[in-house]
């Protein structure tokens, strides 16, 4: 029997979250959050003079009375919200430990399970080089268990490419909704030219970069090594010195204040998480410190 | 290459042996890490920027450096000889010219012997790092032969100088194939130069005036007047005006001057009676170039009258040539008229011998035995005189060997200090023929006595032309002028035992006493005093040898020889295998900086 992923007592206190998004929701269905039309719904937005076949129970009869005209009272709304979680699959995510892979899928299961709370309709898609699995339309609280059983059955492997991926899952029309990519976001061309695709797409997009520790720190200091390439199995022969280290975490954390400076220029939210912290800091503390969750 | 340590197998199998295990030693380092990174994005972004050397190359250049230090260091231990490196080492046998005339200045004013210095430190330094020099000389000035290194030959060479005596041979050179031999003269000496040799000149014509000769005697005619016979020699190649300049140590002076052409000699004599004790001749010329022989000395002896007591029953032969010695009052008694009488300086006895040994000096020919003489050893005929000491002032300018006796007493050999055996001869056995004899004290001065075993009409000396200057030297130690003695310069042997040598300004010279001489250095001309138990003597020693003044008689007049340039000493001044441990420090140095400090990357 395979472990959960997350535990009843974190499920539980996920149920009081949801995402939030910059973008009204573009659902079809009833749902919890602010559309950008009016309709059923609780909010009260404009009224209208009363036009032959409306309800005659959006009638406000007050107003008749005191003006003798009918106006109908229109109300936001209230629509389910897209989440696209797109979860990086490749070789990379399984370096470290724990690994960033695993992370990565927690992650993944606590959004996609406030998403069902929420009545909001989730997609989970594991990308590396192109789509590697999905599983769409998954709404309603019933579905967190086949969703987490999904994620527990995807296993890391092959190269990342966003840009491919992307390309190909927005290559048939999409709801406009929240993107969720959970990625170490080492790709080989670049973060950008995936990131970009999303951009020109309108997509409202948070990005969740997952650094492990051995991402910025080698035990063999002074000594000759032979760095493997864990998706292409490149090699590169170095001998590693503190100074070099050193100009190395100055590198990487360029690399990620490049990600981060990318994702505010787009207004997209931004999170950068280790692998050591516990998940429940992440999406209790981090995530709604920054706004993400509510 | 050549290899000073090592044999050229030895040395190229040590070479190959260091690369090889270097080499096995880089092929044995242990497999670098490979750790398994999410992605090498960074790493190579990194390598970009920051250009790192590759790690093949970084391992290539430190094996080059293994290689390169251990190299250097086995390479160090052949010493090998390396011609950027100071040249090839050679065997060089330096001979150098000491004699006199190599002091001998050109117009330059550089002399010979400068050049030949120069010269020879240049081949010395030419002959490489590790090269070995000997360094001889024709006067045998330089010490026992050896083989030394470039800075000990360099500083031997600057510890020699040109003699101011002696004859100059050509020392013996070793032999070989690798031996290269140079001789550095000016070609005056005659010198046997051995095939091999290669002869450098370093004559340049140089100027020269010379005393040639020097003495200060008395007259013939009047004893009590002295002269002083002067001959100058000009040595030039070119006519000069020369000064002659005489003083005595009494301050009188006498001065000269006249012109003399090239090659001539001109011989003065002068009068130098008002001078007194030692006597001192010089010459000047413009641009003398060489001043060892421009001062001579002699000696003005106290040149009164000699009273001489002749007791005789007449032997007219004898009072003939006594009377006829210059300076010499003569008084003529017979034996029985003989009374011990300290009026005379001298006492001669012919066949009569006093019993108490005279107050003043006595002069015996054929004496009867008395206690005070050698002892009597017997009467012989026809005796032949056997060898005699040349060194003795009596015996000096008597050729004994002309003297024919028909019968002789002969004494018996002294074993006293005191008495000289200076002529024996060979009768039955060998005797003492004229013996002299000291007073144990050098208080009783007068003292002295000479005994002659024959008659003078027993044999033919009284006609020998020798005989007046036998007689003359005789009364001149019998008097205790001191003898005055004179030698060329460089090791100089007098008869006295135990003599103590001082020189004309008092100070004491260094002398070898030897058996019954003493044995000093006459470095230039000068006056020296030996003082012994066997008298005093005034030993002066002039150059006086117109070969020596004469420093244009060389076999290399005509040729010119051109100032040596300055020296051009190696860039490197250390052998081969200090550079190379240098190198290898300095390697060490650069391996530890890039790859232990990683420098590199």
């Amino acid at each position: 029997m395979q472990t959960p992923l997350l535990s009843h007592d974190f499920l539980r206190r996920l149920d009081r979250l949801r995402l939030a998004s910059n973008e009204p929701a573009r659902g079809h269905l009833k749902g919890l959050h602010r559309a950008n039309r009016t309709g059923p719904g609780m909010e009260f937005a404009d009224f209208r003079p009363y036009a032959s076949g409306d309800d005659l129970k959006s009638v406000d009869w007050r107003a008749y009375q005191r003006l003798e005209k009918l106006f109908v009272k229109l109300f936001v709304e209230e629509a389910d919200l897209p989440i696209y979680i797109f979860l990086d699959t490749s070789a990379s995510m399984g370096v470290g430990s724990p690994s960033k892979f695993e992370f990565g899928r927690k992650t993944a299961a606590a959004l996609a399970h406030i998403g069902f709370v929420n009545m909001d309709r989730v997609n989970l898609i594991a990308v590396a080089e192109g789509i590697v699995q999905e599983r769409s339309g998954l709404r309603g609280k019933n579905q967190s268990w086949p969703a987490f059983e999904f994620l527990q059955r995807l296993e890391c492997g092959g190269k990342t490419s966003f840009e491919a991926a992307f390309k190909r899952y927005f290559a048939v029309p999409r709801a406009k909704g929240l993107i969720v990519v959970i990625s170490d976001y080492l790709d080989p061309a670049g973060f950008e030219p995936g990131l970009r695709m999303l951009r020109n797409l309108r997509q409202d997009v948070l990005a969740l970069q997952v650094i492990s520790p051995s991402d910025f720190e080698l035990a063999a200091v002074d000594s000759e090594v032979v760095l493997v390439d864990a998706e292409d199995a490149g090699e590169s022969r170095l001998h590693i010195t503190a100074a070099l280290m050193q100009a190395y975490r100055q590198e990487f954390d360029a690399h990620c204040a490049a990600i981060s400076a990318y994702c505010d220029k787009n207004g997209w939210g931004h999170v950068r998480a280790m692998t050591d912290m516990q998940i429940e800091a992440l999406v209790l503390h981090a995530l709604r410190k920054e706004g993400l969750l509510r | 290459m050549k290899f000073l340590a090592f044999s050229p197998l030895a040395a190229y199998a040590l070479l190959a042996t260091v690369a090889l295990l270097i080499v096995l030693i880089y092929r044995l380092k242990r497999r670098p890490l490979r750790i398994r990174v999410a992605s090498n994005l960074i790493w190579r972004t990194l390598e970009t920027n920051h250009r790192p050397a590759p790690d093949r190359w970084r391992w290539w250049l430190s094996l080059f450096l293994a290689l390169f230090t251990g190299l250097s260091i086995a390479l160090a231990l052949t010493r090998p000889q390396a011609p950027a490196l100071g040249g090839f080492a050679r065997r060089v046998v330096l001979v150098l010219d000491t004699s006199p005339s190599m002091a001998a200045r050109g117009e330059d004013r550089v002399s010979r012997w400068d050049h030949a210095v120069e010269r020879a430190s240049r081949i010395i330094s030419s002959a490489g790092l590790a090269g070995e020099v000997m360094v001889l000389d024709t006067t045998g000035h330089a010490g026992t032969p050896d083989w030394l290194s470039r800075e000990s030959a360099l500083a031997k060479l600057r510890d020699l100088a040109p003699g101011t005596a002696g004859v100059a041979r050509m020392p013996l050179v070793p032999a070989g194939d690798d031996i290269e031999v140079h001789l550095l003269t000016d070609g005056v000496a005659q010198l046997q130069v051995a095939p091999r040799t290669a002869v450098e000149s370093v004559f340049t014509p140089a100027d020269n005036v010379a005393i040639s000769a020097f003495d200060a005697r008395p007259s013939l005619q009047d004893p009590t007047r002295y002269q002083a016979l002067v001959q100058v020699f000009n040595a030039s190649v070119r006519p000069k005006q020369i000064q002659l300049l005489i003083t005595g140590e009494n301050g009188a002076a006498l001065e000269r001057s006249f012109n003399l052409s090239a090659g001539a000699t001109l011989n003065q004599t002068l009068d130098v009676t008002g001078f007194d004790g030692n006597l001192r001749a010089e010459v000047h010329t413009q641009g003398d170039g060489f001043a060892l022989d421009d001062v001579a000395y002699g000696v003005v002896a106290p040149h009164r009258v000699k009273r001489v007591l002749l007791v005789t029953a007449g032997n007219r032969q004898l009072r003939a040539s006594l009377a006829q010695l210059p300076g010499v009052a003569l008084t003529v008694i017979t034996p029985p008229q003989y009374r011990p009488a300290p009026d005379y300086d001298v006492n001669v006895f012919d066949r009569f011998a006093p019993v108490e040994l005279p107050t003043r000096g006595a002069l015996l020919f054929r004496p009867p035995p008395v206690t005070w003489l050698p002892a009597f050893g017997g009467v012989v005929t026809n005796p032949v005189i056997s060898r005699w000491d040349a060194s003795h002032p009596l015996a000096i300018n008597v050729p004994w060997q002309g003297v024919h006796l028909q019968k002789a007493a002969l004494a018996k050999r002294s074993v006293r200090d005191t008495q000289t055996d200076v002529v024996l001869a060979l009768g039955s056995s060998e005797g003492v023929l004229v013996a002299a004899g000291e007073p144990a004290s050098r208080d009783n001065r007068g003292a002295r006595w000479i005994t002659v075993g024959f008659a003078l009409d027993d044999s033919n000396l009284a006609v020998q032309s020798a005989f007046p200057v036998f007689l003359g030297d005789a009364l001149a130690w019998l008097t205790d002028g001191g003898a005055i003695l004179t030698r060329g310069l460089g090791s100089v042997e007098i008869p006295y035992a135990n003599g103590k040598v001082t020189g004309s300004d008092g100070r004491a010279v260094a002398a070898i006493r030897i058996p019954g001489a003493t044995v000093f250095n006459a470095q230039r001309p000068e006056v020296f005093t030996v003082a012994s138990n066997a008298g005093t003597a005034r030993v002066v020693a002039n150059v006086i040898d117109p070969q020596t003044s004469d420093v244009n008689r060389s076999r290399f007049a005509g040729e010119t020889v051109s100032v040596a340039p300055s020296l051009n000493l190696p860039r490197f001044r250390f052998e081969p295998w200090v550079v190379l441990l240098a190198l290898a420090a300095a390697l060490l140095a650069f391996e530890w900086l890039a790859y232990t400090r990683h420098r590199t990357v």
